[in-house]
């Protein structure tokens, strides 16, 4: 319970905890007692691959169908790795290897994100999900 | 001397031979003001992400050098000049890389091997 909340960075944690956990369950059907197993980061450890502004492909994995990064609390990036990857997107992105970061609608992103401003929090299971799913790099 | 990698976009309608010249006069450059070239890699024609002056696609091209920052800015320099260059990007790098970039060698990894091969092989 303690170490999951070290991946959090510091400050935001508070009362989130018990919100995202309860999260979490739902996803399994409403059972409260279930224990998700802990991903690790990806970028972290023995077996970690190096974050490379050049490899498009694994960068793709950490931005979601608009463009923008996806949180670390769904990717389970640690803080230090979560801001190497922010400046790899951002190099990849300058030389258009990435589609920029977009806020107005346009052929590709998908409509139903925005609409009212609300949405700064909310974010869709489903489109993390989604981002999962390999080769949208070429379009 | 620190270790650079400088990557550059060139126009698409520049044939490859263009482009490989392109490269050459650059890395001449790093070679005339004392530098060393590690390598220097030919991605080929890419499209864009998004369009750079009216442009959709554009040949990428890797150098990478071990080369004083005098000789690095001239570089940059003449890649500001050249106008058939639309954009370039350079990194400091810790240590020069080994083999061929990602980029390099993804299109006939694609083709070879299925994915979670290649997984298990870069982990060993």
């Amino acid at each position: 319970m303690r170490e999951q909340s070290s991946r959090y960075e510091g400050g935001r944690d508070g009362g989130r905890e018990g919100g995202r956990e309860g999260r979490e369950g739902g996803k399994e059907g409403g059972r409260r007692p279930f224990f998700k197993r802990r991903k690790t980061c990806p970028f972290s450890g023995p077996k970690a691959q190096p974050i490379d502004w050049k490899d498009t492909r694994t960068l793709s994995r950490y931005i979601s169908e608009r463009g923008k990064m996806v949180p670390s609390r769904i990717t389970a990036v640690c803080a230090l790795k979560q801001r190497e990857l922010a400046q790899a997107i951002k190099r990849a992105r300058y030389m258009a290897m990435l589609t920029p970061a977009r806020k107005d609608p346009d052929e590709r992103g998908p409509r139903r994100e925005y609409g009212g401003g609300g949405g700064g929090r909310d974010y869709g299971r489903s489109e993390y999900q989604r981002s999962e799913t390999p080769d949208k790099e070429r379009a | 001397m620190p270790y650079y990698e400088t990557v550059f976009i060139a126009r698409q309608d520049l044939s490859a031979a263009q482009v490989d010249d392109l490269a050459k006069n650059f890395a001449k450059i790093i070679t005339d003001n004392g530098g060393k070239v590690h390598k220097t890699e030919n991605w080929g024609l890419k499209s864009l992400a998004y369009r750079i002056k009216k442009n959709r696609k554009g040949h990428y091209v890797l150098i990478e050098s071990d080369t004083p920052p005098a000789a690095l800015h001239e570089m940059e320099r003449n890649l500001r000049l050249n106008e058939d260059i639309l954009r370039y990007l350079t990194v400091r790098e810790e240590a020069l890389s080994k083999g061929p970039s990602v980029q390099m060698s993804r299109s006939d990894r694609d083709e070879e091997r299925p994915a979670f091969e290649r997984k298990t092989e870069e982990a060993a």
